[in-house]
């Protein structure tokens, strides 16, 4: 084996923790930028009236 | 000074196409997931036997290139076409060839080259040989501008058509025939050892002759799509 | 009415369901981190290494859970669809959507792991057998609902089309799967998960505890990812307005 087992082992939890962070932060940075987007819209609002 | 607003025209032209093309990503994702699932549907046809699926690999995973190919090119000039942006280009006094050019371009890169990246998984899933893993890359590197050079003029010639897209796949798919051929021929010579090289270069030959020509017959079609 | 059928009523209205998801997702975080802090402790430094797989066999305790996990998620997709259909319930399409892309990524971890698992173990990182390729396929089903919801405009609309799609699929998949299995039999492929004679229990119970974690993983996941939607679909309505300006005046 020219690569150890625990390469593989590490390769795979490394995907696994990678794929997962992704999941999880999604909606956070989502939400971030959307709440921005939405004040910005306000503020644009309260200002023309 | 024409040649500088021509570049300048050709770089916005681009730039355009990169951000229509990040606003409709999820669009673009059709092309490369039917890719997936028709390079998945091989063997659940044939059969899991690694021996048959590795000597049909280099078939498949190119034939798979080019029914995504297609699916991708019936986009091409539609959208432009629909709401008459297509025409103010063709009025616009810039060489038509070089926007064509463009547009393939930009093309190539979001749909061309993705198949280009994939292809090791689908070299896997269809226990292609490592010695043909790398011809076929190359094969895809060569191959795939020309499938989008050619294509583009298909899509020209069928974007004002209401049923364009089938008919856009039953026209480039006999153009396509030479470029299977010769990248297939290359892939499995390379599988078992003999020499691959002329296939290579006949690609090669191939794309410069599209890069030089294609763009002038994909500007005539929409010329012609137009009028 | 009790306590129960008002406790889902409500849940049924979305500022009250976002006022109270907020509460709850961070406990769910914790659980989920401390979970899985003891089931890696348990897996990748207590349990013992298999006999003939040596230290790969610990891929297992990412990699089953993962694919437990995506069979689950769709199978709840399916559930939450009918009742979305059914009853019309908004919740629940924004449930259903919001599970999608978990679910997708539990199934892209369990191939993944698993050809990790399979590399060192049987020589090749892909084997066409019936578990392998349903999962596959099962990742084809999430992405066809996922796109399916993309395509349409009219975000109620698409998720009851996703909702549908994902209960034709539920009940397809059974079928796919006994159909895999006997194409894999008929062509004599190799199976991949060599499960040994029963499972000792040092490497039962970092098993089981890393499949409650993700379990937590998914629901603190989905709570958030419905927020997001419930804020996209509702951002004209009164209670995203009050909402926002509650957030600007802290």
């Amino acid at each position: 084996m020219s690569v150890s087992y625990s390469t593989f082992v590490v390769s795979a939890y490394l995907v696994g923790t990678v794929i997962l962070l992704w999941a999880a932060l999604a909606p956070v940075f989502n939400k971030r930028s959307l709440l921005r987007q939405l004040k910005a819209r306000q503020a644009r609002m309260e200002r023309s009236r | 000074m024409s040649q500088q607003v021509a570049s300048t025209a050709f770089l916005a032209l681009l730039r355009r196409d990169f951000l229509l093309a990040y606003r409709r990503r999820a669009e673009l994702l059709q092309p490369l997931a039917f890719l997936l699932v028709v390079t998945t549907l091989f063997p659940l046809g044939v059969g899991p036997s690694p021996q048959l699926l590795a000597s049909i690999a280099p078939g498949v995973i190119w034939i798979a290139a080019l029914l995504a190919t297609v699916l991708s090119l019936d986009s091409l000039f539609r959208s432009d076409y629909e709401d008459g942006t297509l025409e103010q280009m063709v009025m616009s006094g810039q060489p038509l060839a070089l926007i064509a050019l463009a547009r393939t371009v930009a093309h190539w890169l979001v749909a061309g080259l993705p198949i280009v990246l994939l292809s090791p998984l689908l070299a896997m899933w269809m226990n292609l040989p490592d010695e043909g893993m790398s011809i076929l890359i190359e094969t895809l590197i060569i191959g795939t501008p020309v499938l989008s050079l050619i294509g583009a003029i298909g899509g020209a010639l069928t974007v004002s058509l209401k049923r364009g897209g089938q008919l856009l796949s039953l026209l480039v798919f006999p153009l396509y025939v030479p470029l299977l051929i010769l990248a297939t021929g290359a892939v499995n010579a390379a599988v078992v050892g003999l020499p691959y090289t002329a296939q290579l270069t006949w690609m090669f030959v191939g794309l410069i002759l599209a890069l030089t020509l294609a763009p002038f017959a994909t500007a005539a079609a929409l010329k012609l799509s137009l009028s | 009415m009790n306590r129960v059928t008002l406790f889902f009523h409500k849940m049924g209205s979305p500022p009250w369901f976002y006022r109270v998801s907020g509460y709850v997702i961070p406990w769910l975080w914790a659980i989920f981190i401390v979970l899985t802090a003891i089931g890696l402790y348990l897996g990748l430094v207590v349990a013992p290494i298999d006999y003939q797989q040596g230290e790969t066999v610990r891929i297992m305790y990412l990699h089953v859970p993962s694919a437990w996990m995506s069979m689950m998620i769709y199978g709840f997709m399916a559930i939450m669809g009918v009742i979305a259909l059914v009853w019309r319930i908004r919740m629940m399409e924004v449930l259903v959507i919001s599970s999608a892309p978990i679910g997708a990524a539990f199934t892209v971890i369990a191939l993944v792991t698993g050809s990790l698992w399979g590399r060192p173990m049987w020589g090749t990182f892909w084997v066409w057998d019936a578990r392998l390729t349903s999962e596959l396929v099962l990742l084809f089903l999430y992405f066809g609902v996922i796109a399916l919801y993309k395509a349409y405009d009219e975000p109620r609309k698409a998720a009851r089309a996703a909702s549908l799609l994902s209960i034709v699929g539920a009940f397809n998949l059974p079928i796919i799967y006994f159909s895999v299995v006997w194409w894999n039999t008929l062509h004599q492929g190799s199976s991949f998960t060599g499960d040994g004679p029963g499972i000792h229990p040092s490497m039962l119970w970092p098993l089981l505890i890393m499949a409650t974690t993700m379990k937590f993983f998914y629901g603190a996941n989905l709570l958030s990812r419905a927020r997001l939607t419930l804020l996209k679909q509702d951002h004209r309505k009164r209670w995203v307005q009050d909402l926002l300006s509650e957030e600007s005046s802290k």
